[in-house]
């Protein structure tokens, strides 16, 4: 019986019915239970982002001086902050600035890094000489220092600091797929598809895209981290997101002040940036797990 | 008979730190449809370069290719591209030559959806199967991925992927050489049923001679970029006489206890391949070296019928 149930797996195994990839990378990433979690946080997360207006108890900038200062109660989930707002409606509210910013800001950095990472990496030569001298330069000016050269230069506002965090991580990217484009570009296969008449373009999108991916994935998904960090930090010196929207990192240096008398204030918007970060990274360990077909069990 | 493929003074150099490194050097054959044409030799002496020199995987640097007549040096990207239909290769690594992230029916669609041969998706998979089969694979198999398989289906994966096209010139880069022994002789057979059946021409890099011996018509034997004896197959094991061939052929195993071998066993130093000294590459190995030898490149001669040899000396070492 034993064995029979073993071919039987087997021959399930070797699924000949036509499945998309999209479907084999799921089936992989559903067995990981970790990633499932921090998919489910970084859900929960966009849900609130979407219903904040529905989820919030009040407005993000009703303040209500009468009561000041409180610590978690039912009326007040988080506390109140020193203005009287409710920190809890904040947190909901500013869940849709930070990870607006921290996507869009990653995304302008996988971009515009990757395009200058592979094609360094994939013509070599002179070009790569000279993208990444340039990218040199870049990266000896710390990230936070350019962000806010650039921030003060634009001037401030949300589009601005989204430009700025996502310009200043620009070098990062471009190093790390430089690099997986050229382990992947010396390997036979890439030689294989110009021997059946792959052009340059059909190599990139077909061969090397796919193989340097998960490294990248890797990398935005701490990159959303990070530039929500980033974010946060330019919100704390002022060049960033303008008061009274509500950003958690603005809210936590806002906060700072008062961390004896009143922690919760930092404490709640603390955590939220934790939890997004922890549910990013464990959803990018799990994505980059699952891209790779080789981890297949 | 008419040449399929024409090669006259192909040269192809690579730039290095230290000089120019002759991979190739003034190396000219002709090869007849239907054929296979071994190429032997030690490592780094420029097989697999002119391999990819051939079917325009490496840019020539001087030198002429006739393919069917046509030369295929100066040609325009998009002609190039119409050629690599007819001109193939099989790779010597099936681990690294195969995408690991495409499942096996994606890398062998790969060359039709490129080439847009089949009109439909239902078109491109019976082309597909049919490809699996005549190479040998379940159909079951399709969905795999190449990291599931072993050495030998995966090499079978390449050689469907070369044959997608119906091409009519296959460079073979030390296709067994990663394979264990039983694995060697059904792709071996696989190949050769193949090229009775299509008519394919093989160019066979190895540096096996056993396998050489079994596969090839003719044979081309090449040391440090140069060719230095090219004849028939039979003829070379019956009769070989540049001094590197005795050498290279004295290396076979005899697998008889109780026969005495006499190993033909080469000293001193290979003379580097970048910037060569003039005179002849295997000068400072030959024991029968002499200054002439040093000064003088050997130029192939066609010693006896279609047997050419490039050496000096030729006949003074041998009684021909």
């Amino acid at each position: 019986m034993k064995i029979v149930e073993k071919t039987t797996k087997l021959a399930l195994n070797f699924n000949t019915k036509k499945t998309g990839q999209g479907y084999d990378v799921w089936m992989r990433f559903k067995k990981n239970r970790l990633a499932l979690v921090g998919m489910f946080i970084v859900g929960l997360l966009l849900l609130m982002a979407v219903l904040a207006p529905v989820v919030a108890p009040y407005k993000f900038d009703l303040q209500d001086l009468l009561s000041t200062s409180q610590k978690p109660s039912l009326k007040h989930l988080f506390g109140t902050d020193n203005l009287g707002r409710d920190i809890f409606s904040r947190i909901v509210y500013g869940s849709r600035i930070s990870l607006f910013v921290g996507f869009v800001a990653a995304a302008i950095g996988t971009l515009v890094g990757g395009a200058l990472g592979s094609i360094a990496g994939y013509y070599g030569d002179k070009i790569d000489t000279i993208i990444m001298r340039a990218i040199d330069i870049m990266m000896a000016i710390p990230a936070m220092v350019l962000a806010i050269a650039i921030c003060a230069a634009l001037g401030p506002g949300l589009l601005n600091t989204m430009i700025a965090v996502g310009i200043s991580t620009v070098p990062r990217y471009a190093r790390v797929v430089r690099g997986a484009v050229l382990t992947v570009k010396e390997q036979e296969f890439i030689e294989a598809s110009r021997a059946c008449g792959g052009n340059d373009f059909h190599i990139i999108l077909k061969h090397i895209t796919p193989n340097c991916l998960a490294p990248i994935i890797v990398q935005a998904s701490l990159g959303v981290a990070d530039a929500i960090l980033a974010a946060a930090s330019m919100s704390f010196i002022g060049l960033g997101i303008q008061p009274p929207v509500p950003e958690w990192g603005a809210m936590l240096s806002a906060g700072r002040g008062y961390i004896r008398d009143n922690p919760h204030m930092v404490l709640f918007p603390g955590l939220a940036i934790m939890m997004t970060i922890y549910g990013l990274n464990l959803l990018g360990d799990g994505l980059r797990d699952a891209l790779d077909p080789k981890l297949k069990r | 008979m008419s040449a399929l493929l024409e090669v006259k003074n192909l040269k192809k150099y690579f730039k290095t730190p230290r000089g120019m490194l002759h991979a190739v050097d003034d190396v000219s054959f002709d090869l007849n449809s239907g054929k296979t044409l071994g190429v032997v030799g030690e490592s780094g002496c420029g097989k697999s370069t002119l391999g990819r020199v051939l079917i325009n995987l490496l840019e020539a640097t001087d030198g002429e290719i006739f393919f069917e007549g046509n030369n295929v040096i100066g040609m325009k990207k998009k002609q190039i591209k119409d050629l690599r239909q007819y001109m193939q290769i099989i790779f010597q690594d099936p681990y690294s030559s195969l995408d690991p992230r495409m499942s096996v029916s994606e890398i062998i669609a790969e060359p039709l959806r490129i080439y847009e041969v089949c009109k439909s998706n239902d078109e491109l998979k019976k082309r597909v199967q049919e490809l699996m089969k005549i190479v040998g694979l379940t159909e079951r198999l399709a969905n795999a991925y190449p990291h599931e398989l072993d050495g030998g289906r995966r090499q079978r994966i390449g050689i469907a992927r070369a044959l997608a096209l119906n091409p009519k010139f296959i460079v073979c880069d030390e296709p067994v050489s990663a394979l264990d022994v039983s694995i060697q002789a059904q792709i071996l057979n696989l190949m050769q049923d193949l090229q009775k059946e299509r008519g394919l021409t093989y160019l066979f890099i190895t540096h096996n001679l056993s396998v050489v011996k079994h596969i090839s018509d003719d044979i081309m034997v090449m040391y440090l970029g140069n060719m230095v004896e090219k004849c028939n197959t039979k003829a070379l094991f019956k009769r070989n006489f540049h001094p590197y061939t005795k050498a290279l052929l004295s290396a076979i195993p005899i697998p008889q206890i109780g026969i005495e071998k006499r190993r033909i066993l080469l000293e001193g130093e290979i003379s580097s391949p970048i910037n060569p000294k003039p005179g002849c590459r295997f000068a400072s190995r030959c024991i029968y070296a002499k200054e002439r030898c040093n000064s003088e490149q050997p130029v192939l001669r066609e010693i006896l019928a279609d047997h050419f040899v490039a050496c000096h000396y030729v006949e003074s070492i041998n009684i021909l």
